[in-house]
């Protein structure tokens, strides 16, 4: 008896012994799922990754994925379209009674800031970066810098176009990357630039990446996109030398050629022989916020934009709309095909819209750089099938507002040229949006744009 | 030092020796009533500190002189005097002490009595707990215990269930409190506990019971106990109940007809005659598909669902062995079409004693649940949202298929449906537990006993989808499916001494010293695919894999806890309680510590042999106990991310060098109170606890690249005080009527919040918001003003202080509308037993929150296509100005604002459960050879009386109310909850 009494001590001692041995264990525990911050940007491979993790930020549905060109279709709906959905936040802005609790708007602000802060990270590691790789690696962090304030201040500024850039606030300018302690930051709040400073930063990133990253790069950024992006820019400024010579560099480096037909220039799955740049979806990774809204739910959407009688006749007049073959239709029903792919790339920049810049420039200049106004139009005509007409700054425009019809050009081709949508000036304000409320709140001191 | 601490322990525990005078040995063995031993019962000489204590069979042994008496003392027994004479073998059985407060107390780490605790605990026994016809402990918890307060969020069977005690401390940590499950932490949800299998529970309130569970303790503790073996002949029970369910309300919506001539006239009133008419010929048009219906899509949404419940268990033993083991089987069909629950739960608890000083024992459950769910409340897949089909719309067409109303329409598209989703799509969850703790027991002693224990909980689930071609959204991928199990697993050893001793007839010393660890894994592996042939459903055979989930977290603790009671005369008792634990989540170890004492003032001179005053307690206690986080949340973090099928990292979480624990420190107070000879019983508690260092995202520049980070911000207040009353009103031997009424009413009060900045719904259809100096979750938005008798035109109140009014919801400033939490609530339950016939009914009382009808805002105005309530028929017209119905407007948007027109008063009464039973005569049943025969009839929910104009006051959509502690009380498409009826029969031999 004493024997056994003893034998089931030493097991208690066991068990004593057990839960005492190794207390430490039990709460020496590191994240298996993630990296922690100090071994995250230590090496080549880790930082060209978070340059990969850049592009995947970009692609987010609330930035290029989708609602950069979804929200530019609805706040210049001008009749073309039409919502139907029961989500607030579309309609609101295609109601031009945006809250400032809008949480479309509020993600765009958000997560292109935080796609701008990764590639701050990306450009201060850089030296870390094989050399083989590095120009290409900070030129590619430069143009998605660029891109995405140039984004943001269509959106989150009066227009370039309106006179007052020295004056008007733009956007908050991010050139450094935020340390990573929550409480360094915790009540530091940036101020706003004025839109001058801001595009002032965007042209010198743009031609510093233009310099950097390659003519060829897969489906990253190369030197045509960046030209592209940069021709854009220049438009918005009324740059049109500016706009003409990144064009015509843009189309010379980009060995893109029109699709012949134009149905098939959309919805692939892979980039098309006239895409510039594109953001990359399948059915494994990203997401293709455009066909959410505007495709039928026969085609994986939602449904809720349909195209208005008129702008669907209009674009059928141009070849652009129904056809008695469905196979190349553009209109089935009320619904453009150019969404019908729902895991289809979403296209950022396009051969056309390069010629048609380079063709609305070289009009403005009287010049005739790469090729005749009247060239482009030509071509950009000619593959839908359509007669030629005299190239005319008009001409030009009208085959922007077909050729590029819900690809979101509208509302900032209407904006720099100063032109009315829905009855609104092309500086209205209730054409910008306004700084999210989240961010006020945050920031108390921020400026809040004019009518909100 | 940690080391040098345990050796002590040992050291101390092992080195202890009793010495006893000897002049006359007298041994016996004391039981119960039912003839089970009684360990532990305290066998004293009277007039002497001299005593022993029964050993785990009920023997004792004690030397003592023929003229001493033996006092045989047990909590929850009625104490018993023996002369000693020429007796050397005195066994007694003692008789059970039946008022309430004679009852024990299972306490952390320990037991207690109702007389002698110091904290605020309320036990809720078996038979308050048996045959609820639902599917969860919570459930059959509802209204039982006062503080506790107890809502599922929807009819959804498997819905989840929130319980708050003594309010909501948290903002952005948990608010469930602590399962603990015979001394095992449990780790994941308690559906797999089967609730007649529960001896008791006890629910921890205060600081003085949840303080020696440190970290995990500040929401509350809740111990459940199973039931237990007891020494006899072996006794078998079967339990069978069945019955049905159907939701407790339906709302009024438009017929066919209401429904056409509605929707004309708002597309008249928003477009004029030509316009207006044109729209409503093609809308109307396309939505009745051709055919001439009236259909009841509310109708569509709901079954009458079946219960069945099937349970047999046997439990005994012998000196040596004592088991209880049952094994059952529910299934549960839920009141909303494809919901449904299926559950296997099989229990061993088994105990051996090995020697006089020693026992091993386990307690087991093994389970299975397999659920069917329904989509989220704000999918259209949900069956609810079958209300917002349009009557006039046929369910099928021509050809037998169900329409797709999101494909038709050439101005506007239609809704998806959920029985198109309930036809082409699966949504099953199996989860498998098990829940095991070993333990041995070792009395070293009559003073000191050792325990250890090893605890398990290990489990799995798989979560399958499959949505065919059909569905929504898969129309191109052929169809989708995706498979995710996850798996977990929880080991927690303790170890702990209690030393028991009483010290003369005057101080009576309890001690706990004990030590525990836990770890938890959690591993998920899964994937998705799209791309599947008719037939096949499996996600391995879709032709194209679109996602995979692979992932494992750790987290863990170590702690050590200690209690001290102390108590003298019997009369004056105080507590100290600590517990120091360091978790994963965060870099310093904390120690929470509570110290409490109570008064027996029923034993003092002036009160002692009163009738009147058979019982007074005064207690009181202050302490502070933690809220433990799971994960990384101090950390700056890169998640993986992917692009282009290449790997990416990006920032996704910013660092907190010094976030800590949240802390609630609580004080309470207590009186209980016994009349009558404890016929009556009363216990009043007043608490006030404060949560400080709320963890919160605290939000930052978001031109940073984050828009936040955690850190410790806010503080949170609860005050509140609880009435508890127990009455015995008959007890005659044909007739006994009891009665307990519970009553708890909590203020809530947001102190605290990061520069004082409000922090408001992001999504304007939402109003919950949290204010400093308004309760969490707080309705904050605009106030509705009525309708203008001269246009219909919805208005608001400007709340700019000119008391005017506008059309416009956006020139309307916001206001504080109202609390989603109650100002009180009560339980009132009776149970009555006249001869062979049992009844017992709860009433459970919510009074004073408010109810958001979010998606109300769909159903008025004539906004959209969304069938209207048929309320909205008195809308205004010129010939009907004085209404507060507005005017309807096809996508005017008239009235539609969220605004305090949907919020309403969620008060109601509900008879919560009523039983009818009748229990056959032993007399006849020993001719058939039974022991128990027992027939009822129970019902829950079947009557609730209110105001709310929604489905069911007792609601919180869960899309918003699952992982927010804010977004509370709000009714968005939820179901109703189930009104069942059930027929059992109870079975012994």
């Amino acid at each position: 008896m004493k024997q056994i009494k003893n034998k089931y001590k030493v097991y208690l001692m066991v068990i004593i012994a057990y839960v005492s041995f190794s207390c430490e264990d039990y709460v020496d525990v590191e994240p298996l799922n993630t990296l922690s911050a100090s071994s995250a940007l230590n090496s080549s491979e880790k930082v060209i990754g978070a340059l990969n993790g850049v592009y995947n930020t970009m692609s987010s549905t609330a930035l290029l994925g989708g609602d950069l060109i979804f929200v530019a279709e609805l706040l210049a709906a001008d009749g073309k379209i039409t919502f139907g959905g029961t989500f607030n936040d579309p309609r609101q802005i295609i109601n031009k009674q945006i809250l400032t609790t809008n949480s479309r708007v509020t993600n765009i602000f958000n997560i292109g800031y935080s796609a701008i802060n990764r590639a701050n990270l990306v450009l201060e590691a850089i030296d870390i970066v094989d050399e083989a790789d590095r120009d290409r690696v900070e030129g590619e962090a430069l143009f998605a810098r660029a891109l995405i304030h140039f984004e943001l201040i269509k959106l989150f500024a009066k227009p370039y176009s309106d006179g007052n850039a020295s004056s008007n606030l733009g956007i908050v300018l991010k050139t450094e990357a935020s340390p990573f302690n929550g409480g360094d930051i915790s009540s530091d709040c940036n101020s706003r630039s004025t839109v001058e400073q801001v595009y002032d930063r965007i042209l010198a990133d743009l031609i510093a990446a233009s310099a950097l990253v390659p003519t060829s790069n897969g489906i990253y950024a190369n030197k045509s996109t960046v030209n592209a992006v940069l021709a854009r820019v220049y438009l918005q400024m009324g740059n049109y030398a500016g706009a003409r010579d990144a064009a015509n560099d843009a189309i010379n480096d980009s060995g893109a050629s029109l699709v012949p037909t134009y149905r098939f220039a959309f919805a692939q799955d892979a980039n098309t022989s006239e895409d510039i740049f594109s953001i990359q979806v399948s059915e494994i990774d990203g997401a293709n916020g455009m066909n959410t809204f505007l495709a039928p739910s026969a085609q994986g959407g939602r449904g809720d934009v349909r195209i208005t009688d008129g702008f669907a006749n209009f674009l059928t007049a141009e070849n652009r709309g129904f056809n008695a073959n469905s196979n190349v239709a553009m209109i089935i029903g009320s619904y453009t095909t150019k969404w019908y792919n729902q895991f289809g790339n979403v296209q950022m920049v396009r051969l056309p819209e390069l010629l048609l810049m380079r063709a609305e420039a070289n009009l403005e200049l009287g010049t005739s750089v790469g090729a005749t106004p009247q060239q482009d139009l030509n071509t950009v005509r000619a593959r839908v099938g359509l007669p030629s007409v005299t190239a005319t700054i008009n001409s030009v425009f009208n085959e922007r507002i077909s050729e590029l019809a819900f690809e979101g050009q509208y509302l900032h081709d209407f904006k720099r040229r100063q032109l009315t949508i829905e009855g609104f000036s092309f500086d209205a304000n209730e054409l910008v949006f306004p700084i999210p409320q989240n961010q006020i709140n945050a920031c108390p001191d921020t400026q809040q744009n004019a009518g909100y | 030092m940690k080391k040098n601490y345990i050796t002590m322990l040992l050291l101390f525990l092992f080195n202890v020796s009793v010495v006893l005078a000897q002049e006359k040995n007298v041994s016996g063995n004391i039981v119960d009533g039912k003839g089970t031993p009684l360990l532990g019962v305290t066998v004293l000489i009277k007039g002497t500190t001299n005593g022993t204590q029964t050993d785990f069979d009920g023997n004792y042994n004690i030397s003592c002189k023929r003229e001493d008496i033996l006092v045989f003392s047990y909590v929850g027994f009625k104490t018993k005097e023996e002369v000693v004479t020429d007796k050397s073998v005195i066994n007694i059985t003692l008789e059970e002490d039946v008022t309430s407060l004679s009852e024990v107390l299972i306490v952390g780490y320990g037991k207690s009595s109702k007389v002698d605790n110091t904290g605020a605990i309320t036990k809720i026994k078996s038979e308050q707990l048996d045959n609820v016809p639902v599917a969860s402990i919570q459930e059959a918890l509802s209204g039982k215990a006062s503080g506790v307060f107890i809502e599922s969020q929807s009819g959804k069977i498997d819905g989840a269930i929130k319980v708050r005690i003594r309010g909501t401390n948290s903002i952005g940590g948990n608010n469930e409190p602590l399962y603990v499950v015979d001394g095992l932490v449990i780790a994941g949800g308690t559906r797999d506990i089967n609730f007649n299998n529960v001896e008791s529970l006890e629910v921890l309130k205060d600081a003085a019971a949840t303080a020696i569970y440190g970290s995990r303790g500040a929401n509350g503790v809740i111990l459940i106990t199973t039931k237990k073996g007891k020494q006899g002949t072996t006794r078998f029970n079967v339990d069978f109940q069945s019955g049905t369910s159907e939701p407790t309300n339906l709302r009024d919506f438009m017929n066919a007809a209401q429904y056409r001539d509605f929707f004309r006239v708002a597309a008249v009133n928003s477009f004029g005659e030509d316009t207006g008419n044109f729209f409503a010929d093609t809308i109307l048009g396309d939505l009745s598909q051709g055919q001439d219906v009236n259909t009841d899509w509310q109708d569509l949404a709901f079954r009458n669902a079946k219960l069945l419940q099937f349970s047999v268990g046997a439990s005994g033993g012998n000196e040596k062995s004592r088991f209880y083991t049952n094994l059952s089987y529910d299934h549960q069909e839920g009141i909303l079409i494809g919901n449904d629950l299926k559950k296997l739960n099989g229990i061993l608890n088994y105990e051996h004693t090995v020697s006089d000083r020693m026992r091993l024992g386990i307690s087991a459950t093994l389970s299975r649940l397999e659920t069917n769910t329904v989509a989220g409340d704000n999918a259209f897949a949900t069956p609810i949202q079958l209300v917002a089909q349009a009557p006039i719309s046929p369910v099928r067409n021509e050809n037998g298929d169900l329409i797709r109303y999101d494909q038709v329409g050439s101005i506007i598209s239609g809704y998806y449906s959920a029985l198109i989703e309930d036809e082409n799509s699966t949504r099953n969850n199996v989860s498998d537990r098990i829940l095991a703790n070993v333990y041995a027991d070792y009395q070293f002693n009559d003073w000191l006993n050792i325990r250890g224990e090893l605890g398990l909980d290990r489990g799995s689930r798989k979560a399958f989808v499959f949505q065919n071609s059909n569905t929504q959204g898969n129309e191109i991928t052929g169809g989708f499916g995706s498979t995710t199990i996850t798996k977990f697993q929880t080991f927690s050893p303790k170890i702990f001494a209690t030393i028991d001793k009483k010290i003369n007839d005057n101080h009576d010393i309890n001690l706990v010293l004990g030590t525990e660890a836990q770890k938890t894994r959690t591993e998920a592996a899964g994937g998705s695919a799209t791309g599947f042939i008719s037939g096949l459903d499996q996600t391995g055979t879709g032709a194209v894999p679109t996602g995979v989930v692979g992932t494992t977290a750790n987290n863990g603790f170590y702690s050590y806890f200690g209690r001290l009671t102390y108590k003298l005369n019997n009369k004056y008792i105080v507590g100290f309680t600590g517990r120091y634990d360091k978790s994963s989540a965060f870099d310093d170890g904390v120690f929470f510590p509570a110290v409490s004492g109570a008064w027996k003032i029923s034993e003092e001179s002036f009160l002692k042999g009163s009738k009147t005053i058979s019982f007074m307690k005064l207690r009181s206690s202050y302490g502070i106990s933690g809220n433990n986080f799971n994960g990384f949340p101090s950390l700056a973090l890169f998640s993986p991310v992917a692009y282009n099928k290449l790997a990416g990292l990006s920032p996704t979480q910013l660092a907190n060098n010094e976030l800590s624990w949240e802390t609630t420190s609580t004080f309470d107070v207590g009186l209980e109170l016994g009349f009558l000879d404890n016929r009556i019983n009363l216990e009043v508690n007043y608490y006030n606890k404060q949560t400080e260092d709320l963890i919160q995202r605290r939000p930052i520049d978001a031109t940073s690249g984050f828009t936040g980070f955690s850190a410790n911000v806010g503080n949170i207040e609860n005050k509140g005080f609880e009435v508890t009353l127990n009455t015995i009103n008959v007890d005659t031997e044909d007739f006994k009527w009891e009665t307990n009424i519970n009553f708890a009413k909590n203020d809530n009060k947001v102190t605290k919040l990061i520069n004082g900045q409000p922090i408001l719904s992001t999504n304007d259809r939402y109003m919950n918001a949290l204010i400093e100096g308004e309760p969490i979750g707080v309705f904050y938005g605009r106030e509705y003003a009525g309708v203008d008798p001269d246009n219909g035109d919805a208005l608001y109140f400007l709340n700019d202080g000119s008391g005017g009014t506008t059309n416009d919801p956006n020139a309307a400033n916001f206001k504080v509308l109202g609390s989603p939490n109650p100002d009180w609530v009560a339980g009132i339950s009776n149970q009555l037993r006249y001869k062979n016939f049992d009844l017992n009914f709860l009433f459970n009382i919510v009074q004073g929150n408010k109810i958001h009808r979010a998606a109300d805002g769909f159903m008025v105005g004539g906004d959209f296509i969304d069938n209207q309530l048929a309320s909205e028929l008195n809308y205004w017209t010129p010939e009907n100005p004085n209404t507060d119905i507005p005017q309807p407007r096809l996508v005017g948007g008239n009235g539609t604002a969220t605004s305090s027109r949907f919020l309403q008063d969620g008060s109601y009464v509900r008879l919560k459960t009523i039983s009818l039973g009748y229990n056959f005569s032993p007399k006849l049943l020993e001719k058939i050879s039974l022991s128990d025969l027992r027939i009822y009839v129970t019902g829950q929910n079947l009557l609730t009386f209110t105001k709310y104009d929604g489905w069911d006051p007792e609601v919180s959509t869960d899309f918003l109310a699952n992982g927010s502690n804010v977004f509370q009380g709000v009714d968005f498409y939820s179901a109703p909850q189930a009104k069942t009826i059930t027929l059992g029969v109870k079975v012994g031999f």
